[in-house]
């Protein structure tokens, strides 16, 4: 055997452990119903901001969290609390994705991510201004 | 429908620019297809080629300038009818930002790209020589596939698009009431460029950043050529240059996203995973495999054919970046991707054409494309620069797969989610990566080119150096880590590597080198990286939140799985002065305005156990805000201000709190008596507040005295005795609330601790369970007030210092090989050199 070939070889078995490794790290998006379901293990809820709740961010109580309503991809809505300040920009957000759990009722989410508007489908907005 | 009139529009610019862009689609298509067609055609008739490729893509350039250059135009003069200029200038922006504004947009960014591919080919022009003919055909039809991208062609009803025109009109794109009317130009304004962009990075990282994008296309078009022309080795001597500008000037794009990142914007780090990132250092990596494969095939005649893969592959993924970030499909993982524009089928298309022809080149030639009999030996540099540049792969490909996630989804429909943790998630691999990078850059420097086994000088050679080195790696590594105080293994191995490549390399530049500066390029560059991968462990691993009042090692077991990063704001009223972790404090001592920002001092003291004051600086972080006309403002966004010390950096970011104020003032009065909040706690119990922590000491039942209270006959008067700590000191503080019963009713008199700005009410005992319920209400701050982040950084100048001797190394490198071109008999000179050790 050449050693070309056992360097594929070894590459080949590195490439799919580390594969099987990133799959395992991957998770899948889910929704609240199932966070509330499954309570022992984080979750990643996509979803959009209750625009008719009030978004709490009062740094005098905790300059470390605040909390909204956000509806999943189901609609079902439900408390959260970030455990981070608020990001700029949040309520114009588009869509939100959230990693945490449910705790007591309420989902707490150690990480957030927003879309956005995009300037080509927000006309809305863009108009309002003009 | 009447057409409208428009009054004080100016149409010619945007006819013209639509013609200049169509013009310059059209010559670069002439360019490409003439030179492609001369590439086999010999004497009179190439040369006739060569001429009409030449003046093509000549005035193609005059073309694409003069397309930039009408951009300019309307966005200095404030043509606001272009969508262009009314979506990225205002009245009010600087013109300093003016070309900020121009690449904020896809559009610009595009034309950004396209202009240094102008640029770049002009060169070739003159300097490619012999390679000329098919290298410009490769160019000049990348230049086809870029410019179609803002052709914004429409065919069909208006259904089918082929690209976005950044000469469109607003009121071709928007509809609303305004554009019924003649003069609608009087009534609206641009809307600026993101007070985020509005700082002089935004300004130096895009140009630097696509110059490094279209520079990857040189070693690619010169892959071509070798296939196009048969000559599947020559071409390699000719890219080497090219290659090397276009690591360094590519990787010192990357470094400047990390920097401004780090330096001005609230990320709070220089890189973080981020799929727009991984990006563009995807190919970064890939070309610097490249030049690898490259050098060891000029030397030894071995690597041809992985040379060919990894420079078709770098500039693909240069492409394939372009996709994941301008197709819209990142929108869910990244912070900073582009939003779509309608562009997602045009960016596949041109992903299959650089795909697919360059490969299907290389396999019909494959055959062909020389290489020796035997294979590499064992105790051979190319063997070991070969494995290294495998490693490298492998980097990439993991950091791909991670990154590709949404287009999977994309394409399978699936739903999967990128790793929680994705900082963790890629540091896991990478930093194997990392340690088999920094030994195989120390190990290959003292192996010999196209030896077969390991004769006495040559291992004598090899392990003295590399045993001297190593054992230093150690002796300097090990110190350092037991000080530093991190635990995990793996980071002790990766900066003891990492001196190995120090040590190795600087061996190497003074006893092999001998110091001459000239060739010493690799050395360089692999010092840095080393350092590198030194200063990532240390600012990355000892990162502490200085404003989390609850970091101290004592604390964190306590309160266990509680996210440190999370506690990481802070609240600082104005003229108080407020503990942070650490040893440190810190004041706000004043705020003043300037221009469109705020700014804030914050003064931060730190104090030794015995009290005395061991280290003082101020910091000055902003905020953009924007005057509303009903007075107050509204914030935009928020700088950060970095102290600098040698061995570490740190990084402060202040939020005013008119930045959170949403209702109105009797809201802010209600929150003020909403601050009361209720624990239940057992003697012995912690509760902790904002800034400290209290410990239900124990009740006594006999407090006849109190202050404000005078015993009657039949009171059941109750105190809580409690005591409250601070983190950095070990005063303690004590607080009686006082609960009693009179009658049938329930009195408490509160207690308060004004310094700390705590107050304690007692307001109910749960005899069953042995419990007692207080109320406790934390600093009831003054109005004026900033939430504060304050991050350290240690050895952050090592990932500096490093990353850029790794990018110098590289230009060293390039200018080696060029003088190399230049004067033949210092070459020879050079070679010898190199050849002798």
């Amino acid at each position: 055997m050449k050693k070309i070939h056992i360097i594929g070889l070894v590459a080949i078995a590195i490439a799919i452990a580390a594969l099987i490794s990133i799959a395992g790290d991957a998770s899948t998006y889910t929704d609240f119903d199932t966070a509330l379901a499954q309570t022992d293990r984080n979750h990643q809820v996509v979803g959009h901001l209750s625009l008719d709740k009030a978004v709490v961010y009062e740094p005098e109580v905790d300059p470390n969290s605040f909390s909204f309503f956000m509806k999943d991809k189901n609609g079902k809505e439900q408390k959260v609390v970030c455990l981070k300040s608020k990001p700029q920009d949040f309520e114009r957000s588009e869509q939100i994705v959230l990693t945490g759990r449910m705790r007591d009722q309420v989902f707490e989410a150690h990480d957030i991510q927003l879309k956005c508007p995009s300037k080509y489908k927000d006309e809305a907005i863009q108009n309002a201004e003009l | 429908m009447n057409e409208i009139q428009y009054i004080g529009e100016h149409l010619w610019v945007g006819q013209l620019g639509f013609f200049a862009i169509f013009l310059a689609f059209v010559s670069a298509l002439l360019a490409g297809l003439a030179y492609g067609i001369g590439v086999k055609k010999t004497d009179i008739e190439q040369k006739q080629w060569k001429l009409i490729g030449k003046i093509a893509f000549g005035v193609h350039s005059i073309a694409v300038f003069a397309a930039i250059g009408l951009i300019f135009h309307l966005m200095i003069n404030r043509y606001y009818e272009y969508e262009y200029a009314w979506a990225h200038v205002s009245d009010d922006l600087p013109f300093r930002y003016i070309f900020s504004a121009f690449w904020e947009g896809q559009e610009g960014s595009f034309l950004l790209w396209i202009f240094w591919n102008a640029v770049l080919g002009l060169i070739l022009m003159v300097r490619a020589k012999k390679w000329e003919m098919p290298v410009m055909a490769v160019v000049a039809m990348v230049q086809v596939c870029l410019v179609s991208m803002v052709l914004g062609l429409h065919f069909g009803a208006d259904d089918v698009k082929f690209g976005v025109s950044p000469f469109v009109l607003l009121r071709d794109v928007h509809f609303a009431p305004i554009f019924n009317t003649a003069t609608y130009l009087d009534g609206i304004k641009g809307t600026g460029l993101n007070p985020l962009l509005q700082n002089y990075w935004m300004t130096i990282h895009p140009p630097t950043l696509f110059l490094g994008f279209a520079s990857t296309v040189v070693p690619f078009a010169y892959a071509i050529a070798g296939l196009w022309t048969k000559q599947y080795k020559e071409w390699i001597k000719a890219v080497m240059p090219w290659a090397l500008f276009s690591g360094a000037i590519l990787g010192t794009g990357i470094l400047m996203g990390g920097a401004w990142a780090y330096e001005a914007l609230s990320f709070g780090g220089y890189w973080a995973w981020d799929p727009v990132e991984n990006a563009s250092l995807v190919p970064w990596i890939i070309m610097v495999a490249g030049i690898h494969t490259a050098l060891i095939a000029r030397k030894t005649g071995y690597s041809i054919k992985s040379t060919y893969v990894f420079f078709i592959l770098s500039f693909f993924m240069i492409v394939y970046s372009t996709f994941l970030t301008r197709s819209g499909i990142l929108g869910e993982t990244s912070v900073h991707a582009f939003t779509e524009m309608g562009l997602e089928w045009q960016l596949v298309g041109f992903l299959f054409v650089i795909l697919l022809p360059p490969f299907i080149l290389y396999f019909i030639h494959r055959k062909n494309i020389p290489a020796p009999d035997e294979e590499e030996s064992l105790y051979s540099k190319e063997f070991w620069m070969f494995i290294g540049t495998i490693v490298l792969l492998f980097s990439s490909g993991l950091i791909t797969a991670t990154t590709s996630i949404p287009a999977v989804n994309a394409v399978l429909g699936t739903e999967f989610a990128p790793p929680e943790n994705e900082v963790e998630h890629h540091n896991q691999f990478q930093l194997w990566i990392g340690v088999l990078v920094t030994i195989l850059s120390g190990l290959t420097q003292f192996m010999r080119y196209k030896v077969t086994s390991m004769g006495v000088n040559y291992w004598k050679h090899f392990s003295t150096h590399l045993l001297g080195s190593a054992i230093l790696a150690i002796a300097v590594g090990i110190p350092i880590m037991m000080a530093s105080g991190i635990v995990a293994w793996q980071y002790w191995l990766l900066v003891i590597s990492g001196w190995f490549a120090v040590f190795t390399n600087l061996d190497y530049f003074i006893f092999v080198l001998r110091g001459k500066v000239s060739i010493s390029g690799s050395a360089v560059s692999h010092i840095g990286f080393g350092l590198l991968m030194i200063g990532v462990v240390f600012s990355g691993a000892l990162k502490a939140a200085l404003s989390d009042p609850f970091a101290s090692e004592e604390l964190s077991g306590i309160l266990g799985g509680m996210n440190k990063q999370s506690n990481q704001n802070v609240l600082v009223p104005k003229g108080q002065t407020i503990s942070l972790s650490d040893g440190y404090n810190v004041s706000y001592t004043k705020d003043w305005e300037d221009g469109n920002a705020t700014y804030f001092e914050l003064l931060f003291q730190k104090k030794d156990e015995q009290g005395n004051l061991v280290d003082e600086f101020t910091t000055t972080p902003n905020v953009l805000r924007e005057k509303l006309p009903k007075g107050g403002f509204k914030f935009q966004s928020a700088n950060p201000n970095t102290k600098h010390y040698l061995g570490r950096d740190i990084f402060t970011l202040a939020v005013p709190q008119w930045a959170f104020s949403t209702g109105s003032a009797e809201d802010e009065a209600k929150k003020d008596t909403s601050s009361w909040i209720e624990h239940q706690v057992a003697m012995g119990d912690t509760i902790y507040t904002k800034q400290h922590y209290v410990v239900f000491q124990k009740f006594n039942a006999n407090a006849l005295e109190h202050e404000g209270y005078s015993y009657k006959e039949g009171d059941i008067p109750v105190v809580a005795e409690l005591t409250v700590h601070t983190i950095n000191s070990n005063k303690v503080w004590r607080a009686k609330p006082l609960y009693y019963i009179r009658g049938n009713m329930q009195y408490t008199i509160p207690a308060e601790l004004p310094e700390l700005m705590l107050s304690f009410d007692f307001i109910k005992i749960i005899p069953e369970e042995n419990k007692v319920v207080l109320k406790i209400k934390d600093r009831n701050p003054d109005k004026e007030y900033v939430v504060i982040q304050a991050l350290q950084f240690p050895a952050i100048n090592l990932v500096w210092i490093g990353s850029i001797m790794t990018m110098l190394g590289l230009l060293m490198g390039m200018w080696q090989r060029r003088a190399k071109k230049q004067a033949l008999a210092e070459a020879s000179d050079v070679e010898n050199k190199e050849e002798e050790l």
